[in-house]
């Protein structure tokens, strides 16, 4: 392997056509580039650790509604999900490696089937997501399920009042019907006209007048789907993000522009892609396999 | 000029006793104040000590050591010192310590009420504080005793607020959706400020009340007193005089004035009577009815030009036995406007004697059975004598739909000109054809209105989206609690007399009239 | 020894005034705009902190100027009391606004953003910072989130104070989300400011520089980078699920929805305690380096100093709950923060008491950059140990949420971080524009504005241990006298602004030319000539102890330091390559 290494006097040249002025070797550069790019996945783990950190919050002082609303979620998707992740975490392992050995088609190659595992973790994950819109499993106002997690029905949710005053529609696009409500002078959703709650207002209440397939529907279960939807989102968007840099660095490996002396694109996205790989390995036990 | 007048003027009401007390920090009236001050006078004079210190090692240094045309390079001098750098940072430590102890333990005590505590419930909302004690009684002052732990139980209707009275060395913030706690056991009469020290919006700077702190029976007295805003020295109140109480009490003044000046919500000076424009574009005239949705179920009507969503529902505290405060309120609406009329009043007379003749509209019933009720107002077992009777109803039992439309909040909706609303308008709907969204048409009959009504959610209609209207009507209106469906026919009949195609099959099997039997 | 003017060492030959620098490296605006020069950068920054400082600054005098009679001046209600809560709301704006600027547009990004991007390099004897078109990113993340918050407060001003308390800021009537948005774009900004510091620091030092060889504002940029990268990614999530909040509903710190609104302050404080060391370590940093260079003696407790700012950034993440003992966390969690508040007190006061050592049997010289200096370690000794008291937790029961805490910050932010920022300002100023400033003026300016400082702050501290909350529109009559003090020290710090900035823009165009040296520095900044050129050093420079100023001395000649022998013990040759 050694040898498959070791840096002709070609590379070398094209190694010193990619450094920057203000470095004096091409190994400063990459250095510098790593530090720099760990430093930045830190930032993004801290990024989702707000949202662990809520959901924590939230698990401890609301067990029941965990409890109750991971059921409705399909641990068999996620665990698609997870080892699609994995075996594109692999490729793209293979492509960090192709790259350095100047493996040309092998890395394009690779990089191919990475992307082609993100887009097939977010076709799935888009599947969830309309089945949850469609039972109105969301987040907030919006929680609204006919269906119990056993398929049985369930009393509608009622009694989810907010609090939030609209401006004028201005990044409220996208929500018709509360839209299509404003504008006739009404800020209604399933539940404004009720009788106020006799406790401090504002406090929640899910009121079930008569549930009686499912008498256990905990309160505050539209909690678990925010932090759920917030969760898998923000992990997504990485997604996306990492398919588009990824289908960058394809056109750029078509192109042969990385060989042993200059392949820090795509070790540095590598490193990106791992880490998106693993936020999915956390997020998968703790949102699917709750019990 | 007149700014540096007022400036002067208030000059002189400087109090100096206050900057020598504690330096700076007011005289502590509570149990938790005498440790307070002690840590705090320990810290100043710490404070002092070190302050001299560093400036005038500074000031001593750049004066000895000053640079001049013969001394241009410093004198040999170590550049580090373990010894030195340990000793200080050791007893900053200490000090930081033993204040952190002492400050540590008297937290503890104050988070830790007494069992035998006085329970005082403390209600924060934009922009005003309420009390309410262990007999029923409620303030906009806080009165407590002297010598006896008292418990405060906190909620918040709106946002986060802070209960603050610096003189009891107390502070907490009241959270929505949680009962926040604190105690205080104060030690001297007198009276002193609690202000909200969390911000919470426009009128946060002017949201405090007087804490008045006086001997045990003396309490005693001012909440029994104070728990009968109905009357004064044993002479019952004009009811407007009531509500204009209340409207400070409650909080009415922190959004709407009595002058006409523009607030968060509308003017309450020639409200009453007038004609006001919702947001939809219907006008509906500010009567009685109106006035009281308004108040009990503030999220039902909206008018155009004030948002939604600010108004806390008052529900409970003018309905069921507190309804009383409502036609103090609405009397007291009723006495800031020209426009007042009789269907603007409230269904008992303001005055408690009677003599003042009073118009009860939500019935539509004539004078004389209003004033026959007023007695029994100025008694102060107020009965509502616009409740709905279960019975057989002398009055068109579509007048009482149309009160109804407004009240249970149907207008939101439903318009009854004809114009198209969230939900389809009640003009010539009783027997017309309706387009359901699995294609089917069916003619609204009474059996269809009486579905759509009760169980919203079985059919959807063409053209209004699904979901919207709430389910809880049957609960309102039908159910173990309204066998004869009442109102629900009341609401039918007052459909069927805006349609032009009404006929028997679309109307209640109830007559209208019932005279008419 | 000849007069060698800007020469490094005896044996190169002399440097003469070099017509190509920095400044005049392209000429056109694009030249500027897309530059990936760190100083011009810096200058950048400087310009648009500045702006954002003024208008920071107008909002201080308007919200002082309310406050100068119990009702209100400015906004004040027309007799009724709804009239005079529409109109407060006004001056809620106005002070969120002064709060937000302040706090995310200035007092975060000035002092990394303007002298961390000019000094930081050329300290290093580096070209550039390790990413230099991260480096105009940030730059640009940084205009477009000024950018955002002005919009926001075009379309509908924010009134939420700079904090955002839930549910309050879910309810507010006002452009929220463009709000916080632009702070998140200004957070990414500053992330992506702390990584390019943090790697040049690691991997830019030339050989010969140590760790411990580093002059101690790389030490406090390199804490302060630690806590910007750590920090503001939780903050930025924070306003992420705020603006979802408001845009979706999510009902995370809704409590109408079940939610939380507790757990937002939770989150805020985990960055914004932590920002408060992000302000006030480099200033800390700055005055580490005036102070043994204007004493003209080697800094004390090197070591002490250096590993303080690291200590301070660590300790620094667990104190945040300090900000929320009165909000109902259990009692036991407070007594945790309480105790972890008054350690991170202390390598604070280390700092100081190394100061002091530094200056004793110095030579100390009171030029301007020194007078600020001093001035710093006056301002931040009262807003320290004012600090303290606020984290017993007896005592900040009785002063939570007052005009004490108003204080104590103020002196902390504008005592502290401000005037180290203007200390720092006048120190490289010469070394930034190659123009010296008229040096008289700006120490009448620096004393002026030590006692606007005071009279402005000093009064609050009083007023909010006798009662006074914060953010109050109108106020009891009896706190008029601190408020009317606090006003007219505010009047005076305007002054002292104005003066500075027309000495300063004066220095421009006809202040006289600065020397290489002119305050007789011994980091390698002051080792090319002032300007810089495009490329920072002429020749490669030679590191040794940046506290030793045992060769320089003043040349009249050029009314400037030169070094008169070369330091042979203490020079490391440079490698250029390996």
């Amino acid at each position: 392997m050694a040898e498959a290494l070791a840096i002709t006097a070609t590379e070398e040249q094209v190694a010193r056509q990619h450094l920057a002025h203000h470095f004096d070797t091409p190994q400063q550069q990459f250095d510098a580039g790593t530090l720099g790019m760990w430093m930045f996945l830190a930032t993004e783990m801290l990024l989702f650790s707000g949202l662990f950190c809520a959901y924590a919050v939230f698990r401890a002082t609301h067990p029941e509604v965990f409890k109750y609303a991971g059921q409705y979620l399909d641990p068999v998707s996620g665990l698609i999900n997870a080892l699609i992740l994995l075996t594109s975490g692999l490729t793209m392992a293979l492509a960090v490696r192709f790259a350095q050995t100047g493996k040309r088609f092998a890395l394009s190659l690779c990089l191919a089937l990475t992307m082609l595992g993100g887009v097939a973790f977010l076709a799935i994950h888009a599947k969830e997501y309309f089945d949850n819109g469609q039972a109105k499993l969301l987040w907030g106002t919006h929680y609204a399920p006919t269906v119990g997690p056993n398929g049985k029905p369930i009393a509608p949710v009622v009694g989810l009042v907010p609090l939030v005053v609209k401006p004028k529609p201005v990044a409220s696009a996208g929500w018709q019907q509360l839209n299509a409500l404003g504008k006739a002078g009404f800020v209604v959703s399933h539940s404004d006209i009720m009788p106020a709650p006799t406790g401090p207002s504002g406090v929640a209440t899910s009121q079930k007048p008569s549930a009686p397939e499912n008498p256990f529907q905990p309160a505050n279960v539209q909690i678990f789907f925010g932090i759920y939807f917030l969760m898998t989102g923000l992990h997504s968007l990485h997604v996306i993000i990492g398919i588009i840099v990824i289908g960058w660095l394809l056109i750029r490996s078509f192109r042969g522009e990385f060989g042993p002396g200059y392949n820090a694109p795509v070790v540095y996205v590598g490193m990106y892609w791992g880490v998106v790989d693993m936020v999915w390995m956390f997020l998968f036990p703790l949102l699917y396999l709750i019990h | 000029m007149t700014m540096i007048s007022q400036m002067l003027g208030h000059l002189g009401q400087m109090d100096l006793s206050r900057l020598t007390a504690a330096f700076w920090l007011p005289h502590g009236e509570s149990t938790f104040s005498p440790q307070v001050q002690f840590l705090w006078n320990f810290w100043y004079w710490i404070s002092v000590f070190f302050t001299v210190l560093i400036v005038g090692l500074m000031v001593f240094f750049v004066i000895r050591y000053r640079h001049t045309k013969d001394r241009t390079i410093a004198d040999p001098s170590p550049t580090h010192n373990n010894a030195l750098e340990i000793t200080w940072t050791i007893i900053p430590l200490i000090i930081v310590m033993v204040i952190f102890a002492l400050g540590f333990t008297e937290y503890m005590n104050m988070d830790s009420p007494p069992a035998n505590s006085y329970n005082i419930h403390v209600i924060a909302q934009k922009w005003s504080w309420t009390f309410v004690y262990e007999n029923g009684a409620i303030s906009n002052t806080l009165y407590l005793p002297v010598d006896k732990p008292v418990k405060l139980n906190m909620t918040s209707k709106d946002v986060l607020h802070g209960f603050w009275i610096p003189d009891l060395s107390i502070q907490r913030d009241v959270v929505p959706g949680r009962v926040m706690t604190t105690w205080v056991e104060a030690t001297h009469p007198g009276t002193y400020w609690l202000q909200c020290a969390e911000y919470c919006g426009n009128g946060h700077s002017e949201m405090r009340a007087p804490v008045v702190v006086e001997p045990y029976p003396k309490f005693q007295q001012q909440i029994l007193a104070a728990a009968n805003i109905f009357e004064q020295d044993g002479k019952p109140l004009p009811l407007s005089t009531v509500g204009k109480k209340l409207y400070t009490t409650l909080g009415c003044l922190g959004c709407h004035s009595v002058d006409g000046s523009k607030g968060t919500g509308p003017s309450w000076k020639n409200l009453a009577g007038s004609k006001e424009v919702l947001a939809n574009g219907q006008t509906v005239s500010v009567d009685y009815a109106f006035l009281k949705t308004m108040i009990t179920h503030p999220g039902r009507v909206l008018i155009k030009g004030f948002p939604a969503g600010v108004m806390p529902s008052y529900g409970s505290r003018f309905t069921g036995k507190n309804v009383k405060n409502l036609y103090a309120v609405v009397w007291y609406i009723n006495s800031l406007s020209k426009y007042s009329n009789k269907a603007s009043q409230p269904p008992v007379p303001n005055n408690p004697s009677g003599s003042e003749p009073a118009a009860s509209s939500a019935s539509g019933k004539a004078a004389a059975s209003a004033t026959s009720a007023a007695p029994a107002a100025a008694n102060g077992a107020a009965t509502p004598v616009a409740k709905v009777p279960a019975g057989p109803h002398p009055v068109p039992l579509h007048v009482l739909g149309a009160k109804l439309y407004q009240s249970l909040g149907c207008i939101g909706c439903h318009t009854v000109n004809g114009q198209p609303g969230v939900g389809p308008t009640w003009k010539n709907l009783a027997g017309y054809p309706q387009k359901l969204t699995t294609g089917k048409t069916v003619i609204a009959d009474y059996k269809y209105l009486r579905t759509m009504i009760l169980d919203p959610g079985k059919m959807d209609v063409v053209g209004s989206p699904a979901g919207v209207m709430p389910n809880m009507y049957k609960y309102q209106l039908s159910g173990k609690k309204h066998p004869h469906e009442n109102k629900l026919n009341a609401i039918i009949w007052y459909i069927n007399t805006l349609s032009n195609r009404s006929s028997k099959a679309t109307e209640p099997p109830v007559p209208d009239v019932p005279a008419a039997k | 020894m000849t007069a060698l003017a800007g020469n490094n060492y005896g044996d190169t030959p002399v440097v003469p005034a070099k017509p190509d620098n920095y400044l005049t490296h392209g000429k056109t605006i694009r030249s500027w705009l897309l530059t990936l020069d760190h100083k011009r950068i810096g200058i950048m920054y400087l310009v648009v902190g500045l702006l954002a400082f003024f208008i920071g600054g107008m909002l201080a005098e308007v919200i002082r100027t309310q406050l100068l009679v119990p009702q209100g001046l400015i906004f004040h209600g027309t007799g009724s009391v709804a009239s005079s809560y529409a109109a407060y709301r006004y001056y809620n704006q106005v002070f969120t606004l002064h709060g937000i600027i302040m706090v995310f547009l200035v007092l975060i990004p000035i002092i990394p953003g303007a002298l961390g991007n000019f000094a930081l390099p050329l300290l290093l004897g580096a070209k550039d910072v390790a990413f230099p078109k991260l480096n105009l990113i940030s730059f640009y993340l940084y205009v477009v989130g000024a950018l955002l918050a002005i919009l926001s407060t075009v379309l509908g001003a924010v009134d939420t104070g700079w904090t955002f308390y839930t549910p309050f800021s879910i309810q507010t009537e006002s452009y929220v989300v463009v709000m916080v948005l632009g702070i998140f774009l200004v957070g990414f900004s500053s992330i992506f400011t702390g990584i390019n510091f943090m790697v040049t620091i690691h991997k830019l030092r030339p050989p010969g520089m140590s760790w411990f060889r580093m002059p101690l504002f790389l030490w406090a940029i390199y804490a302060t980078s630690l806590i910007q990268v750590a920090a503001t990614p939780v903050v930025g999530i924070t306003f992420v699920l705020l603006m979802m909040e408001r845009i979706m509903g999510i009902g995370i710190f809704n409590p109408a929805l079940g939610g939380n609104p507790v757990l937002f302050q939770e989150f805020f404080w985990f960055y914004s305690h932590p920002a408060v060391y992000i302000m006030i370590l480099p200033a800390m940093g700055i005055v580490s380096e005036i102070i043994p260079v204007f004493s003209r003696k080697h800094i004390f407790g090197y070591e002490f100093i250096a590993l303080s700012s690291l200590a301070i950034a660590l300790i620094g993440f667990l104190v945040w709950g300090h900000h929320i003992f009165v909000n109902g966390q259990s009692a036991e969690l407070d007594a945790v923060f309480s105790f972890l508040t008054f350690v991170v007190a202390v390598p604070s006061a280390i700092k100081v008491w190394n100061w002091l050592a530094t200056m004793y049997k110095g030579a100390i010289v009171l030029k301007t950059p020194m007078l600020y200096a001093l001035s710093f370690i006056v301002l931040f000794t009262i807003g320290g140990l004012t600090g303290v008291v606020l984290g017993a937790l007896s005592e900040d029961v009785v002063l939570h949420d007052t005009y004490f805490v108003v204080g104590h910050f103020h002196y902390v932010m504008m005592g502290g971080t401000l005037i180290g920022f203007i200390a720092g300002l006048h120190y490289w100023w010469p070394k930034m524009f190659g123009r010296m400033y008229n040096e008289r003026i700006a120490q009448i300016t620096c004393v002026v504005m030590f006692i606007g400082v005071n009279l402005t702050f000093f009064p609050q501290l009083m007023v909010g241990a006798d009662g006074m909350p914060r953010r109050y529109a109108s106020y009891l009559p009896m706190y008029q006298p601190y408020m009317i003090a606090s006003t007219i020290g505010a009047y005076i710090q305007l002054v002292a602004f104005l003066t500075m900035a027309g000495y300063l823009m004066h220095s421009l165009f006809y202040g006289k030319k600065a020397p290489v040296n002119p305050w007789g520095g011994g980091s390698l900044e002051w080792e090319t000539s002032s300007p810089p050129p495009h490329d920072n050093f002429e020749t490669t420079p030679s590191v040794a102890d940046p506290y030793d100023y045992g060769d320089l001395v003043f040349d009249p000649a050029v009314n400037g330091y030169v070094r008169t022998e070369k330091p042979a013990d203490t020079l490391v040759p440079v490698k250029v390559a390996h």
